[in-house]
């Protein structure tokens, strides 16, 4: 049976917990650290953004700042998340085999995330991996997951689940769709999101979480879990990433060739008033979100957007992907045409390319890097 | 190992050790691009960067990233020399390497050592013999 070493640390900071996942994901590959699963927990609260994210569009930074927030950028893919005491990390390191290099990015998450979904079953939490790169539980995003392949072959498997969480604070820290936080806004991001607590029939503590997932890992991945430490040499070389990146503002304020772009579109139609908001990085569309005034069943609406996340922003793929969610949520959509709502993303998608268009024609606007790009 | 679908390798080219990345050496200048193989496992691009011109390059260095659908992934030098240009424009659009991977290119290169960096990459019979080590498969 495989050994993989078990990790558990509580309360780090947000640099040294981004610099051990990267360091030990470095040297698992080279062969020089153990395959090690680590289970924690950032001090309350931190920002973490994707990779390629630029941090001035996703975080409030002045709120940031006025609250003693700190930020940082993984070294893995995706969007802004808040972490801290509820919510937990999880970073799978182990070496990549050769099928591996050449798996898609969907089977990589649907691999990985096995281990999140077994353990929340003992809990009685029944979560499913969903569209690429998301667990949900009844269309509810419980986990985000992305994945880093480093250089040397190493795998690093990162997911945050959420154990519980502050709605109303997450959205003060991250920018979102919404112009102010209202009660109305909580409870549309709460149709969208969930956590363990609030799915669980007991008030799970997150070390019964962590001990379930650990347990789901086990069974999932066929390995003996043996608990352990950072060595003084991980130690030593986790300390010398955390200060030439993860505590350089080269790295944390990067930014990317091609900025997020946001569109809006409001449109009336027979079942009410249509609001759509598009984020787009190029021709990809990140999120898409869906509101208004309409009646339909939130569940149908989260799977609609969740079709969206990282798609095409062509019309034809749009439609090809609202066409199959109609079919599958036919008597809870049937009050929102799909031809409006095709319409309300397309001239949303249409008005965040403009706003990309508008960053084009400035030579010196988003696409030129005044920093110097900081290599692992 | 076996890969399920049909690759294009284009026999002119160059390729590292697991057919990711592409080069093309022409007079003094070698472009690497990413294969169509890359495209497929990566699936949609939505984020390339790259190290800048004038740095120099050794194998194994990393010279940039990818990420499609929170996925990231390195890419790894494989040759030596000096930077000469990268492609901005692919950058701001990776939708032109998702249409066609042989068309797009991320990096020129000024080889320093391209006779031994040569020696080490997948190409004539040594791309046959790898194309035959994965059967399923792959064709030139």
């Amino acid at each position: 049976m495989n050994e993989w070493r078990l990790i558990i640390d509580d309360g780090v900071s947000a640099s040294f917990g981004l610099a051990a996942d990267e360091c030990l994901t470095h040297r698992v590959g080279a062969g020089t650290s153990q395959p090690t699963l680590r289970l924690y927990t950032y001090r309350s609260s931190c920002a973490l953004v994707g990779r390629f994210q630029n941090t001035g569009n996703e975080i409030n930074l002045a709120y940031c700042e006025a609250h003693g927030i700190p930020l940082n950028r993984r070294p893995t893919g995706g969007g802004a998340i808040i972490m801290g005491k509820d919510q937990l990390g999880i970073a799978l390191c182990i070496p990549g085999r050769e099928e591996d290099s050449y798996r898609h990015a969907r089977e990589l998450m649907a691999h990985f995330s096995a281990g999140i979904i077994s353990g929340l079953e003992t809990s009685g939490i029944q979560a499913t991996f969903q569209g690429k790169n998301d667990v949900e539980v009844q269309n509810r995003k419980v986990a985000g997951l992305g994945v880093y392949r480093a250089p040397e072959g190493g795998l690093l498997f990162h997911a945050s689940v959420l154990v519980d969480l502050d709605i109303a604070f997450m959205l003060r820290v991250l920018k979102t769709p919404f112009e102010k936080i209202t009660d109305k806004a909580i409870a549309t991001v709460a149709e969208r999101v969930t956590t363990i607590r609030r799915e669980s029939s007991s008030p799970l503590t997150l070390d019964e979480v962590r001990a379930s997932i650990a347990a789901g890992y086990r069974k999932t991945f066929g390995v003996s879990l043996v608990a352990g430490d950072f060595t003084p040499d991980e130690l030593q070389a986790i300390d010398a990433l955390e200060k030439s990146k993860y505590l350089s503002s080269a790295w944390v304020y990067q930014t990317t060739a091609i900025p997020d772009t946001f569109g809006s579109a409001k449109i009336k139609t027979p079942a009410g008033l249509l609001d759509v908001r598009a984020t787009l990085a190029g021709n990809t569309i990140k999120a898409i979100f869906i509101g208004g005034d309409f009646f339909a069943a939130e569940g149908a609406v989260a799977d609609l957007e969740a079709r969206l996340r990282w798609h095409p922003a062509s019309p034809e793929s749009v439609r090809a992907s609202l066409v199959a969610g109609y079919a599958e949520h036919a008597d809870q959509l049937n009050h929102l045409p799909l031809d409006a709502l095709q319409e309300a993303i397309r001239q949303a998608v249409r008005d965040a390319q403009k706003a990309e268009s508008a960053a084009r024609a400035d030579p010196y606007g988003c696409f030129v890097n005044p920093q110097e790009k900081v290599m692992p | 190992m076996t890969l399920e679908k049909q690759y294009h390798f284009p026999s002119e080219l160059y390729y590292e050790s697991q057919a990711r990345l592409w080069v093309l050496f022409e007079g003094d200048t070698a472009t690497i691009g990413l294969t169509e193989l890359a495209l497929e496992t990566f699936g949609d691009i939505v984020y390339i960067s790259t190290i800048k011109p004038g740095k120099l390059i050794e194998p194994g260095q990393v010279i940039g990233s990818v990420e499609a659908a929170k996925m990231v992934d390195d890419l790894v030098a494989p040759i030596s020399g000096e930077i000469m240009a990268c492609n901005e424009e692919v950058q701001r659009n990776p939708a032109l390497i998702n249409a066609d991977p042989y068309a797009g290119w991320l990096i020129k290169v000024k080889p320093s050592a391209w006779e031994r960096d040569a020696g080490a990459l997948l190409h004539g019979p040594a791309l046959k013999t790898w194309i035959k080590q994965h059967p399923g498969g792959f064709g030139q």
